[in-house]
């Protein structure tokens, strides 16, 4: 009779069996990518962030490895969806040991909130996610060769952003007096960070150029 | 965008690093087997160490063999929801003992059961044989069950009873 006992007692045997033969197939000698390597890397860091620091915060599925947005709880739960109320001055940065925090305090506006994508994207590359939730958006784009673009946007004054810090180099633009940011990683990946008015747009591409990038950002609507 | 559960317990941090320098290539070599491409694995890998994360509370033991099992299934169905997605042919179910990759004779410990009842088992459909591995082996509930395989709890409950039926007809034939 197959009772819930008598399988408690044999499906482990099964169990030890099936993966100890799995096991004798696994080789270690592989060479994880540079891009695994640091987003596994991003990951242990995070997970090894005080409570503090961790604690409401979101982050974009894929883009975990580069941006954090970290919420003002308060201020998301009263506002509406169409309509708010920020104030808007000057951002602090702080250097902490493997990122940079960037605060904005708001200053007084009325404004309507605006999601925002790109009228451009370059060729070969399609939507595969885009999630809008009241005053955030996320979309990611995919090739054929599998790279990816991801892009986020926040509202500055209600947000607090975390950069990474471990980037090899760093290119500042101009793009009508706002600050584009592209930070370059030795496998070809870029973050760019993006001010525009009152929200900060976080992206990562697997693989695109500079004057790509510039002209997605360009194209922003 | 996710909301990815603290690890607050530095033993927890601890075991989530162990874990990862431990099953790395293990758990490779399970997206592999899905996915026959080295680089859509390292991403599912990735992913599975997310989802790890926020369920570190299901992580016993980082030797025993039932926190390899549950790694093993993470990896496993996300790799065949990246597979889908792919592909988008959703109605497709996947024979997975392909997958798992298991090529080699399979060999029990030794106990009072005989090899052709532990077969039996093994040779389930993979349907029916994973749920029991999870709920058996794992010791997960009906719930943790549904949440890991992505089904709804009733259709848990269902298949461990009908594997459990499949499991009697084979015995009874032997």
């Amino acid at each position: 009779m197959v009772t819930d006992e008598f399988l408690y007692q044999c499906v482990p045997l099964v169990d030890e069996a099936m993966i100890h033969a799995i096991e004798q197939e696994v080789t270690s000698d592989y060479k994880f990518s540079n891009k695994f390597k640091r987003k596994m890397r991003a990951l242990i860091k995070w997970e090894r962030r005080s409570k503090i620091v961790r604690a409401a915060t979101w982050i974009s599925r894929r883009a975990a490895i580069f941006f954090i947005a970290v919420l003002g709880s308060a201020l998301v739960i009263t506002m509406s969806v169409k309509a708010y109320r920020i104030r808007f001055l000057d951002a602090v940065k702080k250097i902490y040991e493997d990122y940079i925090e960037i605060r904005y305090a708001p200053t007084e506006t009325d404004e309507e909130y605006h999601i925002y994508s790109f009228s451009y994207i370059p060729d070969g590359y399609t939507l595969i996610e885009e999630d809008i939730e009241d005053i955030f958006a996320t979309y990611s784009y995919e090739n054929k060769r599998g790279k990816q673009i991801y892009m986020n946007q926040y509202v500055a004054g209600i947000s607090t952003v975390l950069l990474d810090s471990e980037y090899d180099t760093e290119t500042n633009y101009n793009i009508d007096e706002y600050l584009l940011k592209i930070q370059k990683y030795k496998d070809g990946a870029k973050n760019v960070y993006y001010e525009y008015g009152e929200y900060v747009f976080l992206m990562t591409f697997d693989d695109l150029s500079d004057a790509e990038i510039i002209k997605m950002v360009e194209s922003l609507k | 965008m996710i909301y990815l559960m603290m690890i607050d317990e530095p033993e927890q941090k601890r075991k989530f690093v162990i874990i990862y320098e431990k099953y790395r290539y293990l758990m490779l070599k399970i997206a592999d087997d899905v996915l026959q491409d080295k680089f859509l694995a390292e991403d599912v890998v990735h992913e599975s160490f997310i989802k790890i994360a926020k369920n570190m509370r299901n992580i016993g033991d980082v030797n025993s063999i039932s926190t390899k099992r549950y790694l093993i299934t993470i990896t496993k169905n996300t790799a065949i929801d990246l597979y889908r997605i792919r592909k988008k042919n959703i109605q497709e179910e996947f024979s997975v003992d392909e997958m798992e990759g298991i090529t080699g004779q399979v060999v029990y410990m030794e106990s009072d059961i005989e090899n052709v009842v532990l077969d039996a088992i093994k040779n389930l459909p993979v349907t029916y044989r994973d749920i029991f591995l999870l709920k058996y082996s794992v010791g997960m509930s009906y719930a943790e069950i549904a949440e890991v395989s992505q089904l709804p709890e009733g259709t848990i409950r269902q298949r461990v009873a009908r594997g459990k039926k499949i499991l009697q007809q084979v015995l009874d034939c032997m």
